[in-house]
C-alpha cells in the first residue's frame, strides 16, 4: 500500500503555506525597514492553535521559509487519522461529542487515566490517596508545562473542576453531571497537592476523575473569551494544535517541550510526530480512504465494507451494550413473563452471524466482561421460541392480542433498521404478538430517550457505551437505578443493590454487589439483551493501535510499523 | 414601467420571501421532536444539568422572546452562535461559503462548457448517430443520482486507477493563487484542481445532461426559423448562422433555467459535500440537522434561500435587459 497520498499533499499545503507566510513576512519586513531575515513566524510560537505556526517538523521538503537549506529529520512520523465526524470546538470542558474526545485526548490531560485493561493510571497527579469517603488528595505532577509555558499547578486543577463542575463559573458544562458533587478544595502548595471533598461520599471519584475532566491552565482560560476557548487549545498533552476547523479537520505536531509520561512509552513520548485528523462523514468513502492509502487509521468502518477492505480491516471488540428496552410498568411489559418470553424468541447466534460475521459478544447482562462487576455466571437466554411461548401462555396476555411499536433510530449504528426489523420478525413468531417497527431520525429519538420517563416510548432499540470499567459507575446506575437517566422501570431491589454498591468503600465488595444486582436485572429482564458489538477500524501498514474497548482514541499511542524506525 | 421600479420591485418581493423563510424556519424548530439540550449534554447528564444547559442557551424563553431576538440579531448581521461549537454562526458559514461557492461555479462552468457544444452538434446533427449518443448520454446523465455517481467516481479514480484524491479540500482557490503570484509555484493551483474535480463533475452532470437537452432544442428551433433560411440564401457562412445567431438567441431560455436551477444545484452540493467531505456549508447544513443546532440550521438555510431568491432576481433582470420585448412587469 502506498503511504498516504494525502499527508504528502498535506504536508506539501503546509510547505506551501508557510512559503506564502515567508513572502508576505519579507514583505512587511522590506516595507519595515527590517532586513537581519529574521523569521517572524518563530517569534509568533506561543504554542497557541488556529494558527499555522512553523516548526522543522514542518521542513519536510528541506527548504525553510527564506528558502534556505535545512536538514531533513529522518524521524517524522506523521499519520493520518479519519472519522466520521469532526472535533467541534478546542474547548475541552464545553462538548460532549466523542471526536471531539478523541481529538482532545492528543492535546490534554486528566489527574488520572483508565488503560485498556480499565486500571486507573497516574497522569497529572503523581498519587492520589483517599482520606475519608469524602475526600481524596492527589499530588500533583511538578515539572509539567502547558504548551503556551505556563506551568501547572494545584490552582489550574481547582479552577478545571470548578468550571467543570460549577454552572456559575464561567460556562455550563455539559460534563458536569459527574463532578457536580465535587464542593471543597483544599491547595497545599508545600506538598504541590490538592484535595477535593465530595458533599456526599462518592466512592467513585477516583475513576470518574480517570474518565474525564481534562486540566485547563486557569491563566489562559481566563485571559480568553468564550469563543476564544472554542478555536484555541493549551493543554499539557504531548501534542499542541496547529490547525482546526470545526467538523472538518484537526491537526497536531508533537510538543517539544512535553513532560513525559512514563506509561505512554519507555521515553515517555509518543512515536506520532504529527497527525491529522480529518472528518469524512460518507462511511464509504471513509473505506475508499483507507484502500487509496490516504488514510492510516480509518474509524467506523460499515459492514458493507468489510470485504473490500481485506487485510487493513481490523475488528476489535467494544465495551458497547445493545438492547431492546422495555417499560416495564406499563402493558405488557409489566409482566417479567412476558419479557422473559421475549428474551427467549430472539435467536443471537443467528443474528451474531448474519450481521457480524459472529464477532459480537453475545449478552444476558448489560455489564461488558472486561469491566469490574461483570457476572461471569450469567449465560445470553438461549433461543428457546417453545419457552417463550409457554411464558406468554403463563403471563396475564396470555389471551390479548399483543401489539406493539418498536422504536429504532436510523444511521446511529450499522444495520439499525434490518437488526430491529429481524428481532420484531423474531418476536412475531410468539403467535399473539404483533411489532411494528417505527423509524426514528436519531436527534430526536434521542433527545426523547433521555428525558423523563413519560416521553420515552414503551418499547426501544438503544446501545450504550462508555468507558467507567466499572458496573456501577457506568452502565447500571444511569439505566437501572429508579432515578437513573436511561431507565425504563422503577425495580426496589435493583435499586437498592445499586444504592449499596454506591456506598461499598472496596472495589471487591462493589464488585460483589454488581454481579447480585446483574443477576437480578438478568432475571427480571427489563430489557432484550442483544450483544456487546464489535467495532472495525481499517490500519495502513505504516502503523500499529490497539484499540481501546470504549471506542475511544489516542494517537499518543500509535505505533509506527514502518520497520525502518 | 421603467428599469429601476421594475428592479426595485423585483427586490422588495424577494425580500419578503425572506421574511417569510426566516418566519417559518423559526416555527419548525417549535413543531420539531428533540431538545438540543439533551443531545449537546454528555450521556449520562442528569436532568439539572439538561436544564442548565437550555436555561444557558435562552430556551426556556417564551417563543416570542426567542423570534424577536433573532430578528434584532439578523438586523445587526448576527445569525447568533452555534449550540454545538460555540462560535459565530455568521463567522463559520463565511469560513465555509468559498468552499461551496467554488464548488457551485464548477460544476456549472464545467456544465455550460460541455452542454452548448454537445447540445449544438447533437442539434446539427439531428437524428444521427452522433446525436443520437448525445441524446441518450443526456438521459442518463439526468436520471443519474449524483450521490450514487459520486461514490462510483470514488471508487474508480482515487481507489481503482490511484489517481485523484477521494475528496477533501486542500485549497481554496484564492489560497492556491495567492501561493502562485507570491511564490510562481503552481502546484497549489494542481492541488485544487485534483481535489475539485471529482465533486464539481459530480454535481455537473445533471445540469450538463439537463442543458444539453434545452440547447439542443433551443437550436432545432432557431434553425428553423425563417431568418436562419434567409442568412444561408444571403451566402452568411454557416459557423456565422450557428454561433452569431442561432446560438445566441437560443441562450436567453438557458438563463432562465440556470437560475430556477440554483435551489437543485445548493440542494445537490449538500450531498455532493457529504459524499467527498468537501468543507462547504452544505455539510455544515447537514450537521446542524443532526445536532438540532437551530442557530446554525436557520443560518444555512437563510443564506440558501437568499441565493434562490438574488439569482432570480438577477435571472429576471438580466432576461429584461437580454430579451427587449419583455416588458417590465
Amino acid at each position: 500500500m502506498e503511504d498516504g497520498n494525502s499527508e504528502v499533499s498535506r504536508s506539501d499545503r503546509r510547505t506551501m503555506l508557510k512559503a506564502l507566510l515567508s513572502g508576505a513576512a519579507v514583505t512587511v519586513a522590506g516595507c519595515s525597514g527590517n532586513q537581519g531575515g529574521e523569521s517572524t513566524e518563530t517569534d509568533a510560537s506561543d504554542g497557541n492553535s488556529g494558527i499555522e505556526q512553523p516548526t522543522d517538523a514542518d521542513v519536510s521538503d528541506g527548504t525553510d521559509m527564506a528558502g534556505t537549506t535545512v536538514s531533513t529529520d529522518t524521524g517524522e512520523f506523521a499519520i493520518t487519522f479519519t472519522q466520521g465526524a469532526g472535533a467541534v470546538t478546542l474547548d475541552p470542558h464545553n462538548h460532549s461529542t466523542p471526536e471531539t474526545y478523541d481529538a482532545h485526548a492528543a492535546v490534554y490531560e486528566q489527574l488520572l487515566f483508565v488503560d485498556g485493561g480499565g486500571d486507573i493510571q497516574p497522569m497529572l497527579a503523581s498519587d492520589w490517596e483517599r482520606l475519608d469517603p469524602l475526600r481524596v488528595k492527589f499530588t500533583i505532577r511538578e515539572g509539567v508545562t502547558f504548551h503556551n509555558g505556563d506551568e501547572l499547578t494545584p490552582e489550574d486543577v481547582r479552577y478545571s473542576v470548578k468550571r467543570v463542575a460549577d454552572d456559575d463559573f464561567g460556562i455550563v458544562s455539559p460534563q458536569s453531571t459527574s463532578y457536580r458533587n465535587i464542593t471543597g478544595f483544599e491547595i497545599n502548595e508545600d506538598e504541590n497537592s490538592i484535595i477535593l471533598e465530595t458533599e456526599a461520599p462518592d466512592v467513585l471519584l477516583v475513576r470518574k476523575l480517570a474518565n474525564g475532566l481534562p486540566i485547563v491552565s486557569k491563566n489562559f482560560v481566563e485571559s480568553n473569551s468564550e469563543q476564544e476557548l472554542a478555536t484555541t487549545a493549551n493543554g499539557t498533552g504531548p501534542f499542541t494544535v496547529t490547525e482546526f476547523e470545526e467538523d472538518n479537520i484537526f491537526v497536531a505536531e508533537r510538543f517539544d517541550d512535553y513532560w513525559g509520561w512514563p506509561w505512554l512509552t519507555e521515553q515517555g513520548f509518543p512515536q506520532v510526530t504529527e497527525f491529522t485528523m480529518e472528518a469524512v462523514p460518507e462511511s464509504s468513502t471513509r473505506a475508499s480512504r483507507a484502500l487509496a492509502g490516504e488514510s492510516d487509521i480509518t474509524n467506523r468502518i460499515a459492514a458493507a465494507d468489510y470485504d473490500r477492505l481485506g487485510d487493513l480491516l481490523e475488528l476489535y471488540q467494544t465495551d458497547r451494550y445493545e438492547y431492546m428496552k422495555m417499560k416495564a410498568g406499563v402493558e405488557p411489559f409489566d409482566s417479567v413473563e412476558v419479557r422473559k418470553a421475549f428474551n427467549y424468541a430472539v435467536d443471537l447466534e443467528t443474528l451474531n452471524e448474519t450481521f457480524f460475521d459472529g464477532q459480537a459478544l453475545l449478552a444476558g447482562q448489560p455489564i461488558p466482561p472486561f469491566w469490574v462487576g461483570h457476572n461471569e455466571e450469567i449465560e445470553p437466554y438461549p433461543f428457546d421460541l417453545d419457552q417463550a411461548q409457554e411464558l406468554m401462555s403463563q403471563s396475564p396476555y396470555a389471551s390479548d392480542e399483543i401489539e406493539l411499536e418498536l422504536h429504532t433510530a436510523v444511521g446511529a449504528l450499522a444495520s439499525d433498521l434490518d437488526i430491529t426489523q429481524a428481532v420484531a420478525g423474531m418476536l412475531e413468531e410468539i403467535p399473539n404478538v404483533q411489532v411494528d417497527v417505527v423509524e426514528r431520525d436519531f436527534a430526536s429519538l434521542f433527545s426523547t430517550l433521555r428525558g423523563p420517563i413519560d416521553g420515552k416510548p414503551d418499547f426501544y432499540r438503544s446501545s450504550t457505551g462508555g468507558s467507567p470499567g466499572e458496573a456501577i459507575a457506568g452502565k447500571l446506575e444511569r439505566m437501572f437505578h429508579a432515578e437513573g437517566s436511561g431507565t425504563l422501570w422503577e425495580d426496589e431491589e435493583t435499586t437498592q443493590l445499586i444504592d449499596e454498591a454506591k456506598e461499598a468503600t472496596t472495589i471487591e465488595e462493589r464488585a460483589e454487589i454488581s454481579k447480585e444486582a446483574a443477576q437480578v436485572i438478568h432475571d427480571k429482564a427489563p430489557d432484550i439483551f442483544l450483544w456487546w458489538r464489535p467495532s472495525a477500524i481499517a490500519l495502513s501498514d505504516r502503523v500499529a493501535y490497539e484499540p481501546f474497548t470504549d471506542e475511544s482514541f489516542y494517537m499518543q499511542l500509535v505505533e509506527d510499523a514502518r520497520g525502518d524506525n | 414601467m421603467s428599469f429601476n421600479r421594475f428592479a426595485a420591485k423585483r427586490t422588495g418581493h424577494g425580500v419578503l420571501v425572506l421574511f417569510s423563510v426566516v418566519a417559518v424556519l423559526f416555527s419548525i424548530r417549535f413543531i420539531y421532536p428533540g431538545d438540543p439540550a439533551i443531545l449537546i449534554a454528555a450521556p449520562d447528564a442528569s436532568q439539572e444539568v439538561i436544564q442548565s444547559i437550555r436555561e444557558d442557551m435562552g430556551l426556556n424563553e417564551p417563543i416570542y422572546v426567542q423570534f424577536f431576538d433573532y430578528m434584532a440579531g439578523l438586523l445587526r448581521g448576527d445569525l447568533g452562535t452555534s449550540y454545538v461549537t460555540g462560535t459565530s454562526v455568521s463567522n463559520q458559514i463565511v469560513g465555509r461559503l468559498p468552499a461551496t461557492i467554488e464548488l457551485g461555479v464548477a460544476a456549472t462552468v464545467i456544465s455550460i462548457a460541455l452542454s452548448i457544444p454537445f447540445g449544438v452538434i447533437s442539434a446539427t446533427n439531428r437524428n444521427n448517430r452522433i446525436d443520437s449518443v448525445v441524446t441518450i448520454s443526456s438521459l442518463v446523465g439526468v436520471s443519474t443520482p449524483n450521490f450514487w455517481l459520486g461514490i462510483i467516481l470514488v471508487l474508480v479514480f482515487p481507489v481503482a486507477l490511484g489517481i485523484l484524491p477521494t475528496g477533501g479540500r486542500e485549497f481554496g482557490l484564492y489560497e492556491a493563487f495567492s501561493i502562485l503570484f507570491t511564490t510562481g509555484d503552481v502546484s497549489a493551483i494542481i492541488t485544487w484542481v485534483q481535489h475539485i474535480i471529482l465533486p464539481a463533475v459530480t454535481l455537473g452532470t445533471y445540469y450538463t445532461a439537463l442543458l444539453t437537452r434545452l440547447t439542443r432544442n433551443g437550436m432545432l428551433e432557431e434553425l428553423g426559423q425563417l431568418y436562419i433560411r434567409a442568412s444561408r440564401a444571403k451566402g452568411i457562412s454557416e459557423t456565422l448562422i450557428l454561433y452569431k445567431h442561432a446560438l445566441r438567441n437560443s441562450l436567453a431560455p438557458l438563463l432562465t433555467i440556470l437560475g430556477l436551477q440554483i435551489g437543485r444545484l445548493v440542494g445537490g452540493a449538500v450531498v455532493i459535500e457529504e459524499v467527498f467531505y468537501w468543507p462547504g456549508v452544505g455539510r455544515l447544513f447537514i450537521n446542524a440537522i443532526r445536532n438540532l443546532d437551530w442557530p446554525m440550521v436557520q443560518g444555512t438555510l437563510l443564506l440558501t434561500a437568499l441565493a434562490i431568491v438574488g439569482a432570480n432576481i438577477l435571472v429576471d433582470i438580466s432576461y429584461a435587459v437580454l430579451n427587449p420585448e419583455v416588458e417590465y412587469q
